[in-house]
């Protein structure tokens, strides 16, 4: 324990305290000595002190690191001058048990007593410990450690739901919070992949000769992504959120020139779409099956993918909006079905923490023409959409004042005047009499 | 660096070292606790309560800090006696049980609980009665509830709640919301009198989501929390209900209106970043004559 250096004088059972000696600040001085050494006993440090007649004093530990909830019975032990005995003693019943225990003498204690009622003592140290009801009640339940998978779930969970763009600040935290590397790292290469191919995120080439989108449609193998306009694979750092290295495509991993014509004429119309809508908008198509067809005849399907992502921490603001377009050549029908999703997050967290997550999906489709025609309509399809789904966006923030936010909270009373806090008492009064009149609800 | 001041860096070390090895485990908690609440800050507010328990069993060691500084969504119990409901909260808690302040009684039931002096008692009855007509004006449903007690400094605090859902399924009058929750926790200290004045320090944090759902839009969902602070030397001369009421609701509506105006408003700005609305754009192309 740490040795006192301070070392003050207590009245013992007197009615004339001289508190003045010991006010809490007076004390804190004090205070850093009496901090136990936390490899030994719990680090507590003395917060408050209070005085009555019989009460020799009260004291509170801040509790800093109790073992496991409030279960930990704190004991403490007064050394006092003149070579006595320390004196024992026990935490304050207090209803209901306070987290923070405080010390007492009672009566009980004076079975022995060691001092007189008119003597001075003074007080040259205290010494805590905590003994965990683990030990000192076997029948109750012992709740154990998290087992390092259970720790890793849990920060799994955290990193998964990570507002756009966020993921890194929430792993700078975790991996504070977790205190191991092991735990860390494992839940990290577990989580960073599934993020970020669910938030579709877009990284740039090594070379700046383009982006790649990480995403479902365009993984290759866990740390592989296909980008089909320059034909190339990237190769990402999922952790890191960046890509280290790239390679031409292999045959194999690209479709065949019948469909790459659609893909490709697709790609140029989505792109000019949205480089006119989003200011930083990123689109990339796909073919996700039939993409070793070769003439007319067989069914195929591409996804556009549409990314739009702005980050201002220093503003306190993120966002992101992505789409995703399934686009179904049907060869019998000659027809081609389109689904789309559509999902807007953002986030504002200046003295506070507000977040929007908005999404849609809807259905279309159009006729299976060549890949020029089909490639303006599908992209006029998804201009069309789109505009209308932000235009319905803010319809719903429009509605908010007015109608949606006043479900919660009205601005004003319905008597449209500020509440009569000066007048309450005509409640009380008009309730009495409905009472009396037997009118009452 | 001579000799003579590394020795000095040394013996000062030596000294002192117990001190700096407690430093350091404290400033270990505190980094620990920081980053905590630095998760809690990004989280999706409607993920708060699996949140709150997940950093309790990471940090067991943190429990009563983490549960004093993380807001949770509000309980509700339905009172015995008169089939009322009340809000469940830290400030009517004893042991497992929670003190109603309609009957004044713990449920379930719990031998010595603590209650309030009859004084204050008497003024916990009007508040809660006062309050309900107040929650009733502004919410036009809901449920609320007051509890007071003695502090330490001669004063006492007061801790109003309340508790609405807005929506279609609860309270919701207007039927827009499909979901909607609305959190209101007002701890108010009221510090001793003096010469006919009072200090009072305010403390309100709202919590609240709102989600409407419909074909044509999907699903538009804005959820969060803010808390702010109001301090006031008042005149006890209109009584402290009155007082309290007064900087309540006045605070209340500042917190609503910059939710309403500020926060939304800042969602709102960074989705029409990402994709600005069709007015701000330069006309749509005519589609071009297409050489077939």
């Amino acid at each position: 324990m740490g040795i006192p250096t301070d070392s003050s004088t207590i009245g013992l059972f007197s009615t004339t305290f001289d508190c003045a000696s010991w006010t809490p600040s007076n004390f804190s001085g004090a205070a850093k000595t009496f901090l136990v050494d936390p490899c030994i006993v719990a680090p507590a440090s003395i917060s408050s002190y209070t005085f009555s007649p019989w009460t020799f004093s009260t004291f509170s530990v801040t509790e800093s690191s109790l073992p496991r909830g409030a279960i930990a019975i704190p004991s403490c032990e007064l050394l006092i001058e003149h070579d006595r005995a320390p004196v024992f003693l026990s935490p304050a019943p207090t209803n209901p048990p306070h987290p923070i225990p405080h010390f007492r003498f009672n009566e009980d204690n004076q079975s022995n007593p060691i001092y007189r009622e008119d003597e001075t003592i003074v007080c040259i140290g205290i010494n805590l410990s905590y003994t965990s009801s683990a030990m000192a009640d076997e029948e109750e339940p012992q709740e154990t450690e998290l087992s390092d998978n259970q720790k890793i779930d849990i920060a799994k969970w955290f990193l998964l739901n990570s507002p756009p763009g966020e993921i890194q600040y929430m792993a700078k935290d975790l991996r504070l919070v977790l205190k191991d590397e092991n735990v860390y790292g494992r839940a990290a290469s577990e989580a960073f992949p599934l993020y970020n191919k669910t938030h579709i995120i877009s990284l740039q080439f090594p070379n700046r000769s383009g982006d790649v989108l990480v995403s479902s449609f365009s993984e290759i193998s866990e740390d592989e992504y296909l980008d089909p306009r320059t034909a190339q694979v990237g190769k990402v750092d999922h952790v890191k959120q960046i890509c280290t290295e790239i390679r031409p495509a292999r045959d194999e991993e690209l479709p065949t020139p019948y469909i790459e014509d659609y893909r490709c004429a697709l790609d140029a119309e989505v792109s000019k779409y949205v480089s006119e809508a989003y200011p930083k908008g990123v689109c990339s198509v796909y073919c996700t099956s039939g993409k070793d067809v070769e003439e007319p005849g067989f069914d195929f399907e591409l996804v556009v993918l549409i990314t739009a992502t702005r980050l201002s921490p220093q503003n306190f603001c993120n966002g992101s909006w992505r789409s995703i377009w399934n686009i179904e050549f049907m060869d019998e029908l000659q027809s081609v079905e389109v689904r789309g999703k559509m999902q807007v997050g953002a986030h504002y967290f200046e003295e506070g923490n507000v977040q929007l997550d908005a999404q849609h999906e809807c259905k279309d489709s159009t006729m299976f023409q060549s890949p020029d025609d089909s490639s303006f309509s599908l992209a006029n399809i998804i201009r069309h959409h789109e505009t209308e789904y932000m235009s319905s966006l803010e319809t719903s923030y429009s509605n908010l004042p007015d109608s949606t936010f006043k479900d919660l909270r009205r601005k004003l009373p319905v008597t449209r005047t500020l509440f009569p806090w000066h007048n309450t008492m005509q409640f009380s009064l008009t309730r009495d009499i409905t009472k009396e009149l037997g009118i009452e609800k | 660096m001579n000799a003579g001041q590394i020795i000095n860096i040394y013996r000062w070390w030596f000294l002192e070292r117990e001190k700096l090895q407690i430093n350091r485990f404290f400033l270990n908690l505190f980094v620990k606790m920081e980053a905590a609440m630095g998760l809690m800050r990004r989280m999706p507010p409607k993920h708060t309560e699996t949140a709150l328990s997940a950093l309790l069993s990471l940090l067991p060691h943190h429990s009563s800090d983490l549960l004093s500084q993380v807001d949770q969504p509000l309980q509700v119990v339905c009172d015995v006696d008169n089939g009322k409901e009340f809000i469940l909260c830290e400030y009517n808690r004893d042991a497992d049980s929670y003190r109603s302040p309609w009957s004044n009684k713990y449920h379930p039931p719990l031998e010595d609980g603590m209650y309030p002096s009859s004084e204050l008692r008497t003024l916990e009855v009007e508040a809660n009665e006062v309050f309900t007509v107040y929650r009733d004006q502004y919410y036009e449903g809901g449920i609320s509830s007051v509890y007071l007690w003695e502090d330490d400094n001669e004063g006492f605090v007061a801790c109003f709640l309340i508790k609405k859902d807005g929506s279609k399924y609860g309270h919701g009058r207007r039927g827009y919301l499909h979901e909607g929750g609305w959190d209101a926790i007002h701890v108010i200290q009221v510090g001793p009198e003096e010469e006919g004045m009072a200090h009072y320090c305010l403390t309100s944090t709202i919590m609240l989501s709102l989600t409407t759902n419909s074909e044509t839009s999907g699903t538009f969902s804005l959820s969060g929390s803010i808390r702010r602070q109001m301090k006031a030397d008042l005149s006890v001369e209109d009584g402290h209900l009155c007082n309290m009421g007064k900087m309540i609701e006045e605070l209340e509506g500042k917190l609503r209106n910059q939710l309403d105006q500020v926060y939304f408003g800042k969602t709102k700005e960074m989705v029409c970043t990402l994709r600005p609305p069709p007015e701000l754009l330069l006309p749509m192309p005519l589609p071009e004559a297409r050489n077939p």
